[in-house]
């Protein structure tokens, strides 16, 4: 069943193909809840329809502004974490004396789990906008920062010799070795940090706020508004989607030696 | 041209932590537009000798001349060819072919000079691919463009073929030979086989197992003779480099 599939969607054009399978998926999971809400038949689980006509309604006027200041957040803290971590995680694995002091600070805080500085952010920073992008901002940074690292220790010593050997500059050995050895790792570890991030963002937005996703859903939930809150619970789910999907997407692309081989 | 290209002076080099000197006070001149083969018992300081003739490496005394002056990556041309190939796995051949034009003259190589070169190496089809597609000895040729296409004013070679099975590695150093006669580029090349030092070094350098130091020194009358391989005098030199590195490794 699975070689039928493949001979047939290989007969698809590249892009095509993930689009399939992602549909394909997402028509499973709708019968699957269909089938879940025709049986328990309550309030608690509404059917598929009846949430998307919901959705239909409210997604211009409401859910769209928190959705909004959701991604924003995300982005701010993904961009402030990659600009800070991807330069603290390249000059650590290029110049061993440095990475020698900052590892052990790095060890000491990679394991914590962010969500237990809430506390100590919320009292620093207040309940505002501040603490929930350091929050996201936390949790990508170190994923980041060791990732960056890693694949920099990983480069041959051999490859930085042959660049030597011809008098190339640190710009040339930046492009042409360090940036495209660093990629595949980086973006795995965005992609995993990125997961752990919306949850938690979800949770910081349950307090000190009245937009987001999370204040949306919690607010939704409260009010024993179901059609809303599975309305909100089907777009953060698409935000993910998105957010993974365009993160794959940007790997396939710009590692595509990665996949030498195994095409 | 006249003189060495070539040229160690009384070389000694030792590693950051380590005691002993793994090369000592080394001498040794290579002729302009000859080929000079190091064989020697395994860890004896054939690949420092040639990092140090790269500048990869900082000399404890002594130094190594190319072309008359003092060896500088930045304003000569040095092919060195590290025994792993070097080739970038997330560049195309083409690419990984042009790198050393590209890094450095900060130019494009011209492309119908890389055409030709992979023509003349029998990877003409294979531009687009990335290393990761490619059987050994095709990246091997794909190091050797790189390598020739710079026309460096030294060519350092370490262990070149020793990763290819042994039909593979007679062809390569076939098409090697090939290119090193359009343009008789100096070349010191590093090799565990007997063999491979006397079908490619005009000169043979056997090395002592420690310290560096040369054993013996040989003018090769065999030196791209293929054919030598199945007479007597090539059996003579191959028994007596064997019997120099065995003496060696003691
Ligand atoms: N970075 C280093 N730090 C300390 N010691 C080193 C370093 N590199 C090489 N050595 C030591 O120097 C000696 C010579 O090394 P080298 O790589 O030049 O040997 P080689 O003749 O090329 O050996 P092989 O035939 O196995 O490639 C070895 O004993 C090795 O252990
Ligand atoms: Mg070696």
């Amino acid at each position: 069943m699975y070689m039928n599939m493949r001979k047939y969607t290989r007969m698809l054009p590249g892009w095509l193909r993930p689009l399939l399978t992602a549909a394909i998926a997402a028509v499973v999971l709708l019968i699957l809840w269909q089938g879940v809400a025709v049986m328990m038949d309550a309030p608690i689980v509404p059917r598929p329809l009846k949430v998307f006509e919901r959705l239909g309604l409210i997604f211009s006027g409401d859910i769209a502004a928190h959705a909004g200041l959701s991604l924003w957040r995300i982005a701010a803290g993904l961009v402030a974490a990659v600009g800070i971590g991807y330069p603290l995680g390249l000059v650590m694995g290029y110049v061993k004396t440095v990475d020698k002091f900052l590892a052990p600070i790095v060890y000491l805080l990679y394991p914590v789990p962010k969500i237990a500085l809430l506390p100590i952010l919320m009292l620093l920073c207040g309940v505002g906008e501040i603490s929930k992008v350091l929050m996201i901002f936390l949790i990508i940074v170190f994923q980041v920062t060791v990732a960056v690292r890693d694949s920099i220790r990983a480069i041959p010593e051999e490859t930085y010799y042959v660049f030597r050997s011809l008098g190339a500059s640190f710009g040339s050995i930046f492009s042409d070795v360090l940036w495209p050895a660093v990629l595949p790792k980086f973006i795995t570890a965005v992609r995993v940090a990125m997961a752990t991030a919306i949850s938690v963002l979800f949770f910081t937005e349950t307090y000190g706020t009245e937009y987001g996703m999370g204040y949306f859903i919690m607010d939704a939930w409260l009010r024993v508004n179901y059609l809303d809150m599975y309305a909100g619970i089907v777009v953060l789910s698409v935000i993910g989607l998105l957010l993974f999907a365009s993160i794959d997407f940007i790997e396939k692309h710009v590692c595509a030696w990665q996949y030498a081989g195994k095409r | 041209m006249s003189g060495a290209a070539l040229e160690y002076q009384h070389v000694s080099v030792r590693y950051p932590g380590v005691a002993d000197h793994v090369v000592c006070d080394f001498s040794l001149a290579v002729p302009a537009g000859s080929t000079c083969a190091i064989i020697g018992p395994s860890g004896c300081g054939k690949s420092t000798l040639l990092k140090a003739a790269a500048d990869l490496i900082h000399l404890d005394s002594g130094k190594v001349m190319v072309g008359g002056k003092p060896t500088d990556p930045k304003s000569q041309r040095i092919g060195y060819m590290p025994q792993s190939y070097g080739l970038l796995p997330w560049r195309t051949v083409d690419e990984n072919i042009a790198l050393g034009i590209r890094v450095k003259y900060g130019t494009k190589a011209d492309s119908a000079a890389v055409e030709n070169i992979k023509n003349r190496l029998g990877i003409g089809d294979l531009g687009n691919r990335y290393p990761g597609e490619l059987s050994g000895g095709q990246q091997q040729r794909a190091a050797l463009a790189r390598a020739f296409l710079l026309s460096p004013d030294v060519l350092l070679m370490d262990e070149p073929f020793s990763a290819l099975d042994a039909i593979t590695r007679d062809e390569m150093q076939d098409v090697f030979l090939s290119l090193w006669n359009s343009g008789h580029v100096t070349t010191l090349l590093v090799t565990h086989y007997v063999d491979e030092a006397i079908y490619l070094g005009q000169k043979i350098v056997v090395l002592s197992a420690r310290g560096g130091r040369i054993l013996e020194q040989i003018d090769n009358p065999l030196f791209g003779y293929r054919k030598a391989r199945d007479g007597e005098e090539f059996l003579a030199m191959s028994s007596r480099l064997r019997g120099l590195i065995k003496k060696a490794a003691s």
